[in-house]
């Protein structure tokens, strides 16, 4: 039977991860219509602004607000608004990143214009007679339009626009690490607070029926989103749902395009400050003092070396099994269901499994960890993959100008294809890289005794407070990634140079 | 006309319902891997094969240099596994009952007792009398020897000063207004706040400690994740007084935060001392050296160190007085009423049953 708090926890999730969702994809969609080129900031600097809260771990997050959730203790719905808004801040450059990067759906603009007049003659046809007449026939036409006129969905933007949804919502749903510093009411809390004093692998499955139900609902909307459209390959429309010149004012008008971009420019400002900025500089004051002590600490060093290597061989793996998929199916959806369900319960089931005498004699190794990790970014991967997957028949194509005997032209085709391929599958591995380098629970649950992730060092000490040498190390953990990040980028882009 | 099968637009047909892999970038990608997950097996292989592997709760940046001095003195190689606050109720206790038939632990040294009680009830545990053992009184250890305290706290009210004198009957006041909205504790599901909770289930029995629980939450009480948490919320003024442990008090009180403790008091006067423990694993493969780190942490040189930390822990056997601060002095005297926790094994299962009940069903 499921308890009730864990009833109430999994409603307060569900709407807040629906009510984040969408919202960033609201607010997403309508930066897309109103998003240019040349923008006030010069391009590096948005998207710093931009993924900055995404990228912020959350660890730092929860960490910072641990003391702000004190003065609002005595008023949990102002806490949950906190938490709410610091999850939209973390979560709306995703859905912007999604509809951004996604192919142009099957249904084109002149296609929906069409369907458009085709409903809007129904409904003016419903609609002829009396006023009652009228307003149902413009509702059913608006109701036709969501949920039975399928082409805007299936077909048109809204394939992205699910996409998006629902990668937003699955993450909001599965946050564990900013829930339980914040005290938020979450369904990942109480199965957390729920192992206390030993709790059976079966007693755990049936609390984590109801939840990580509604995530594989919630997945398998997005797998038919991302599902190939009859008649057409994968990604075989290049370009993204939203021309990036399409330029404001043609959709808000003059006013409401500079409101707009006066809105966007300020929530970029208060989201970078407020999720990324402002952890960062509460650990930041002490960090140049607590260096030299850092420095000369062999286990930090040695722990952030383990945490790169176990994130690059799971990242790597993915990327490999992903590569192989064009498109989500059934098939390939089943290996995603395990790793939506956060963490901690991954953590949870690899630990019980190679605790079994079969598995046993493995259990003291990388390999639960490395199955763990791979795992749990297995859907993201799959899910960017789908995203960012580009059209078969372009690639061909780029391959062939590639091979072609002319030097010039070879050289465009190495261009096309690092921009339709390697590119993207670039970015994908170090989007896998940093969330498998940023993983808490089932890094501390699995790691071998002797190679623990720097991750679980680190949480472990923020318990006692700030101080010099915690804000060196946080910021050395934390800065690895991105200097091998940066690293990769500057010998990319002279390769492309070259090229 | 008969289509060949390099014709073009079979060609083009077949590559675009079976894309291209080989040209992704993925030959490097496995190499990648590849070089990482050598670089990954050598780090384990690279792990001595003799270590002793420690599980320790106590809190790594207190018991850190301890077993390091100990690898120093000994030779003996040692491999430490934290706990860390994330997964404290997935903790090490929960993790060595997860692992009993396939121990990979040798020594676990727990910040606490509870744990400590169950896992000597499950029978995990190799009993040990070494030369620690015997200067430590009966009180804080198990008569047959499963586990054995050492360096201790005290549960302690934590008070703002700046809100209200740390006296016994300014606390007294308090408690007795109507609403208890200044007055925080930690959620009593774990930790020190749970062996809290039990001590007082074994005192007063169940049913004055839940209508005590209950009327208290129904005065407003403040349940805070951690007495971590706890202490910050006294200390930066969000609440008058709480109930923490002495190392976070202590904490506090060195970030020069306006606070000050008084020992908690029960009933009988008896004050609640939270000793460390230390066992020895059952299955172990390395008994020699688990014994030898257990009397080093059961020594009077260990418990100097551990009280002359930040934590200022209490010395539980008889160690050189004049090594002591002012401070442990103090807490030593009031450790010397405390209560015997090593009793609450009988109710330890009870109350957390009911606890669950209370907070997750």
């Amino acid at each position: 039977m499921i308890a009730s708090p864990l009833l109430m926890a999994v409603g307060m999730t569900l709407l807040r991860s629906f009510v984040i969702a969408a919202g960033a994809c609201w607010l997403a969609n309508q930066w897309l219509k109103s998003h240019r080129e040349q923008t006030f900031f010069s391009k590096g600097v948005w998207w710093l602004f931009l993924l900055a809260p995404t990228l912020t771990p959350p660890l730092l997050i929860g960490y910072a607000y641990s003391n702000t959730q004190f003065s609002l203790v005595a008023h949990p719905w102002c806490n949950e608004l906190l938490y709410s808004f610091l999850l939209l801040f973390r979560m709306m450059p995703l859905a912007w990143l999604v509809l951004f990067f996604s192919p142009a759906p099957p249904l084109g603009a002149s296609g929906i214009y069409c369907q458009e007049l085709l409903d809007g003659k129904r409904g003016g046809q419903e609609g002829d007679g009396n006023f009652q007449g009228r307003f149902r026939g413009r509702f059913r036409g608006c109701f036709r339009g969501c949920f039975r006129g399928g082409g805007w969905w299936t077909y048109g933007p809204g394939r992205a626009m699910v996409t998006a949804m629902a990668l937003v919502f699955l993450l909001v749903f599965g946050e564990f690490e900013i829930a339980s510093r914040l005290g938020a009411s979450s369904w990942t809390v109480w199965v957390f607070d729920a192992q206390v004093g030993g709790l059976s692998w079966e007693a755990t499955g049936w609390a984590l029926i109801l939840p990580v139900s509604c995530q594989w609902l919630v997945f398998g909307i997005a797998a038919l989103s991302l599902a190939p459209t009859p008649g057409t390959t994968p990604g075989s429309t290049p370009g993204s749902i939203y021309s990036p010149r399409q330029g404001a004012i043609a959709v808000h008008g003059k006013g409401g395009a500079a409101l707009w971009v006066l809105g966007k420019y300020l929530w970029l400002i208060l989201a970078a400050v407020l999720v990324c900025v402002g952890p960062l500089a509460l650990l930041s004051g002490s960090m140049v003092r607590g260096l030299s002590a850092v420095w000369a600490d062999r286990l930090i060093m040695q722990e952030i070396g383990v945490s790169l290597l176990f994130a690059c061989v799971a990242a790597a793996v993915v990327v490999a099994i992903i590569s192989r998929f064009k498109a989500i199916r059934l098939g390939r959806m089943l290996l995603c269901l395990p790793g939506m369900t956060g963490s901690l319960v991954v953590g949870l089931m690899i630990l019980s499994i190679f605790q079994t005498s079969f598995f046993v004699f493995l259990y003291d190794t990388p390999i639960p960890l490395l199955a763990a990790l791979i795992l749990m970014v297995l859907p993201v991967g799959m899910i960017l993959r789908a995203v960012l997957a580009s059209s078969g028949s372009a690639i061909y194509l780029a391959e062939q100008l590639s091979h072609s005997s002319k030097p010039a032209q070879q050289a465009h085709g190495r261009s096309l294809l690092w921009t339709l391929v390697h590119r993207p599958m670039g970015l994908i591995f170090c989007v896998l890289f940093y969330l498998a380098y940023i993983d808490l629970p089932a890094s501390a649950l699995l790691c071998p005794s002797g190679m623990s992730p720097a991750g679980v060092r680190l949480y472990n000490l923020m318990h006692y407070g700030r101080y010099d040498t915690l804000g060196a190390m946080t910021a050395l953990t934390y800065a690895c990634p991105w200097m091998i990040f940066l690293l990769v980028w500057l010998i990319a882009r002279g390769r492309k140079v070259h090229d | 006309m008969k289509h060949h099968k390099h014709h073009p637009r079979k060609l083009l047909q077949r590559h675009l319902h079976n894309p291209p892999r080989g040209r992704s970038g993925l030959g490097v990608l496995w190499i990648i891997a590849f070089v990482a997950l050598v670089a990954l097996s050598l780090v384990w292989f690279g792990r001595s094969s003799s270590a002793l592997v420690v599980y320790c709760s106590h809190d790594a940046i207190y018991s850190e240099k301890i077993l390091q001095q100990f690898e120093q003195d000994t030779g003996i190689k040692v491999v430490i596994r934290f706990d860390t606050e994330s997964t404290k109720s997935l903790g090490l206790t929960e993790l060595l009952i997860r692992e009993k038939e396939h121990p990979r632990c040798d020594v676990f040294w727990n910040n606490e007792i509870l744990g400590t009680l169950d896992l000597a009830q499950q029978g995990l545990l190799e009993p040990y009398k070494g030369s620690g053992y015997d200067r430590i009184p009966d009180a804080f250890k198990d008569p047959q020897g499963q586990w054995v305290g050492f360096g201790a706290r005290l549960r302690v009210w934590i008070i703002n000063t700046q809100k209200m004198s740390a006296t016994p009957e300014a606390v007294a006041q308090k408690l007795a207004l109507p609403s208890l909205k200044h007055l925080t504790l930690a959620k009593p599901l774990y930790g020190t706040t749970r062996t809290h909770y039990t001590t007082l289930w074994h005192l007063w029995g169940k049913d004055k400690l839940i209508q005590w629980h209950r009327q208290w939450r129904q005065r407003g009480l403040i349940e805070a994740q951690s007495n971590g948490q706890t202490k910050n919320l006294v200390a930066h003024g969000h609440n008058d007084l709480g109930w923490t442990d002495t190392d976070d008090f202590f904490l506090a009180r060195e970030a020069g935060q306006p606070v000050d403790m008084l020992p908690v008091r029960l009933d009988n006067n008896q004050t609640i001392c939270i000793p460390n423990t230390v066992m020895i694993i059952k299955g172990t493969r390395k008994l020699a050296q688990a014994q030898k780190l257990v009397d080093y942490l059961t020594s009077e040189a260990c418990e100097l160190a551990l009280s002359r930390s930040q934590a200022k822990q209490i010395p539980l056997g008889p160690v050189d007085e004049s090594q002591l601060s002012d401070d442990v002095k103090q807490l030593k005297i009031w450790a010397k009423d405390g209560y015997p926790l090593g009793q609450l094994e009988s109710v330890r299962q009870a109350c957390l049953d009911w606890l669950k009940q209370e907070y997750l069903q």
